[in-house]
């Protein structure tokens, strides 16, 4: 009876921590192992003509979860923009901290491990950050193939463009044109849409880590939603708006990366909050909940309705109860920083040795912050680098060959 | 090679490739306004074809109708509705004019410019929904050039037209919307045009082919990125400004288009609207004013200027840019480019001319047909100083650009913001070549 007991409790015991290493690493990783896919194979070889070869790919097959793997064999070609997009969110996120403690190094990268290494298993700010970016590149990608016309599901066609009504005859503002988006205006929404399907996958909205991770995925999109922008021009006698003639402006990347790391260096701390899930319409309640079933290239999705306007629908709560709560296009993150100047294997920090720096700045790429003190070592080495080119008529650059000697400081 | 050219993103495009430039912008908005001008192009020819092997009221019932649908194309309800009320009104008012003329035997013309500018300055200032308002302004404007043309052709000996000729008229499909103003004689000159051929064919396709252009440019223009080493808010100014010229460049060859379309043409099978060639490069404000329509002018100048003339030549510029303006609306931006542009033409009239004495050479700012003076246009200094008087133009055109380049929408910067921006340069200089020509 007593052995009983001591078993079930035991028993209870392993389950009970079983229970947390699962969530401690896995489920930190859960939702972010596509991010492999990055390396799943270089970008040239996945050729746009042959969508099935992508999905077929084992290495590829092994770092989706059976719901992505779903939506890449719904939406033929999706895949190759999910790795454009996630190879396009690498390279921003070195590109922003390229001068950080932090540089977004994928280098220690395993295969089954996760991409940007065991930094993520932390609820802080680069973690945030690089939800956000992978998040805000998938969407990107995804619509830009979308009106590339690589993926068969979202095609980009100017016949809406008939049927819609071109007058808003009695609305409250007679003559304001009901202008919707002119052109490939639903690629947007898809690369929204789907990006909320595949990169959302695994967060449930369960605890404080996949809310956060939820809401800077979410954060991410909106940069790129809110940056694609339709612009018009008045055309007429004069001065006069006869014809009002309007296209997309597409910001690049870049501009998507240097709003995150504005919204990075401002991040909000939160907490746990009591109230999370009482609907609080505040942050998560974009038009596109409400649009969901206008849109015509749906990518098919069985749970939609109240359960997908639970898992959006919360607000995070300050850290510091006298900021405010943070907005949907704020990254939020609930741990801080782990300091990076030191290797620290457990955590998947390389440290800041042998990093170049820059002795005359005073900021965080001067060697003195960036080497943490320690000191850096100065060299002249040889560099060998095309210069000179000149573009000849048409189409060749021609460049000559430069040496030149150039002084670099390493940290040690 | 030629796919780096096209896909990579380039630092002067804004990090946008060549062919990001062309999805998001170029073809983005062409393809905007392609189905639009497809179906008004469409009209025009089923217009010029139906109403060729008709009777003239046929004609005039086809004007009316395709008038009519390619108006609904273009602009609301409300404003068709609108328009049709005002040129119920302006037939009406126009026969008791022209009743009273005949009876009293008094001059009642301008009674009718008068009504009309004075409804047009009631539609800028109080008409409740100005969006609306400047939609319609421009078909409005064209329609009361062609009442005062009418009138003023009527009072001078032609017949009052039938209200079928004088809706056909008005509303015809070829200049309803864009312009550019026809004389009653020339619409009605469509039926017994010459023959169509290849030219006609080609003319208009390359027509069509320089209005995209032209629009791309004005949409697109802003895409580019000044190069840091000279980017100034001059050049940026000047951008503004180049790119309000092309949106009326696009508009004009557009006119060209649906005039071409609908069977209008001189011999040489051609319509010229505008030559952006000498506005770009001009050698005085005055041929820019010419230049930039070209019907336009001839309107101002037949029943304006040469009706103002026996008061006086200043009194006729001032008073032909004053009614200019108030067909405008008396926009405060338009108002404002118009005077300048009179005023800043008198300096330069003024100038060239007492150069042109006093050095007894061919410096007056329209070109001398027979010139007798010393020195030649040939002569190389003679060829410097019109080069400076039209850097001086391009210059003073950056300062009239800037501020068209926002008319319409809200909350653009007033018209003093825009110019103390560019330091009011461009009246320091011409006030010293005003004080200059008193020397």
């Amino acid at each position: 009876m007593k052995i009983t007991v001591v078993t079930v409790v035991v028993l209870l015991m392993g389950c009970i921590s079983l229970e947390y290493v699962d969530t401690r690493s896995k489920g930190r990783g859960k939702g972010s192992m596509w991010w492999g896919i990055a390396k799943a194979g270089e970008p040239n070889n996945l050729s746009p003509l042959s969508p099935g070869v992508l999905y077929m790919d084992s290495s590829v097959h092994g770092t989706l979860r059976k719901k992505q793997r779903r939506l890449a064999r719904e939406n033929p070609g999706v895949l190759v923009a999910v790795a454009k997009g996630a190879n396009q969110a690498i390279h921003e996120c070195q590109y922003q901290f390229r001068n950080r403690r932090w540089n977004c190094s994928t280098r220690n990268f395993l295969r089954g491990k996760n991409l940007f290494g065991k930094i993520v298993d932390r609820g802080c700010r680069e973690t945030a950050f690089i939800y956000a970016i992978t998040s805000a590149a998938v969407t990107h990608a995804v619509a830009r193939a979308c009106s590339e016309g690589a993926i068969e599901t979202c095609n980009c066609d100017y016949s809406h463009h008939k049927s819609r009504p071109r007058v808003s005859g009695n609305s409250a503002v007679a003559g304001v044109r009901d202008w919707e988006w002119g052109g490939c205006s639903d690629n947007i929404r898809f690369g929204f849409k789907f990006s909320r399907e595949f990169v959302d996958t695994g967060e449930r909205n369960r605890n404080l880590r996949e809310k956060m991770n939820l809401h800077n995925n979410e954060a991410g999109r909106m940069h790129v939603q809110s940056q694609m922008r339709q612009e018009c021009k008045c055309h007429g006698m004069s001065g006069s708006c006869t014809v009002k003639t309007c296209w997309m402006r597409l910001p690049p990347f870049r501009v998507i990366g240097d709003n995150l790391k504005d919204r990075f260096d401002g991040a909000s701390r939160v907490m746990v909050s009591n109230v999370g899930n009482a609907h609080s319409n505040n942050a998560h309640n974009n038009k596109y909940n409400k649009s969901n079933n206008i849109n015509s290239n749906s990518i098919h999705n069985r749970r939609e309705g109240k359960g997908r306007k639970q898992k959006y629908g919360f607000q995070l709560k300050p850290y510091n109860p006298e900021h405010k709560a943070p907005g949907s296009k704020d990254l939020v993150y609930y741990e801080p920083s782990p300091g990076f100047c030191d290797r620290n294997p457990k955590l998947g920090i390389q440290g800041t040795h042998g990093r170049q720096c820059n002795d005359t700045s005073i900021g965080v790429d001067g060697c003195d912050l960036l080497c943490c003190g320690r000191g850096y070592r100065t060299q002249v080495v040889d560099v060998v680098e095309r210069c000179n080119c000149t573009f000849h008529w048409c189409c060749e650059v021609k460049c000559d060959v430069c040496r030149t000697k150039k002084t670099v400081h390493t940290c040690l | 090679m030629l796919s780096y050219l096209l896909y990579s993103p380039f630092e002067c495009l804004g990090d946008l490739s060549v062919y990001d430039v062309w999805e998001w912008c170029i073809q983005a908005s062409c393809m905007d306004i392609a189905p639009k001008i497809f179906y008004i192009v469409l009209y025009n020819l089923l217009f010029q074809f139906i109403s060729a092997s008709f009777s003239h009221t046929v004609f005039h019932l086809c004007s009316i109708g395709s008038g009519f649908v390619v108006m609904r194309l273009a602009i609301t309800h409300t404003n068709i509705m609108h328009l049709l009320a005002f040129l119920a009104i302006g037939y009406v008012f126009m026969y008791c004019a022209n009743l009273f003329h005949l009876k009293r035997r008094i001059k009642t013309e301008y009674m009718v410019v008068l009504v009309c500018i004075l409804y047009l300055l009631l539609c800028e200032f109080v008409y409740p929904n100005q969006e609306d308002w400047i939609q319609s302004r421009g078909v409005f404007m064209i329609a009361v050039m062609k009442i005062i043309s009418l009138c003023f052709n009527v009072q001078n000996g032609h017949h009052l037209p039938s209200i079928y000729a004088y809706a056909g008229y008005v509303l015809c499909p070829a200049n309803v919307l864009f312009g550019p103003w026809v004389s009653f004689t020339e619409y009605n000159l469509q039926t017994n045009r010459n023959r169509k051929n290849f030219t006609w064919v080609l003319r208009t396709v390359y027509v069509l082919f320089l209005s995209f252009t032209f629009l791309s440019i004005s949409n697109c223009l802003s895409i580019i990125v000044i190069p840091r080493l000279i980017d100034n808010k001059w050049i940026s100014a000047y951008r503004r400004a180049f790119s309000f010229r092309c949106s009326h460049y696009f508009v004009s060859f557009l006119s060209e288009v649906t005039m071409l379309c609908a069977g209008y043409g001189d011999e040489t099978g051609q319509y010229v609207v505008t030559r952006p060639f000498d506005i770009e490069f001009p050698t005085s404000l005055v041929n820019v004013v010419v230049s930039w329509n070209i019907p336009m002018h001839k309107f101002l100048k037949k029943y304006v200027y040469l009706e103002i003339l026996k008061f006086g030549y200043f009194k006729a510029i001032l008073g032909t840019y004053l009614i200019s303006s108030l067909l405008h609306g008396f926009n405060f931006e338009i108002a404002a480019v118009l005077l300048t542009i009179g005023a800043y033409s008198y300096v330069q009239f003024r100038l060239q001319e007492k150069l042109a004495r006093t050095f007894n050479a061919c410096l007056r700012v329209r070109t001398c047909k027979a010139c007798t003076h010393k020195y030649k246009r040939s002569n190389l200094i003679i060829k410097i100083i019109h080069f400076i008087f039209a850097l001086i133009t391009i210059f003073d055109l950056i300062f009239l650009g800037v501020l068209m380049d926002s008319v319409g929408y809200a909350n653009s910067p007033s018209i003093y913001e825009k110019w103390q921006e560019l330091d009011f340069l461009s009246h320091w200089v011409m006030l010293g070549l005003y004080i200059i020509t008193f020397l």
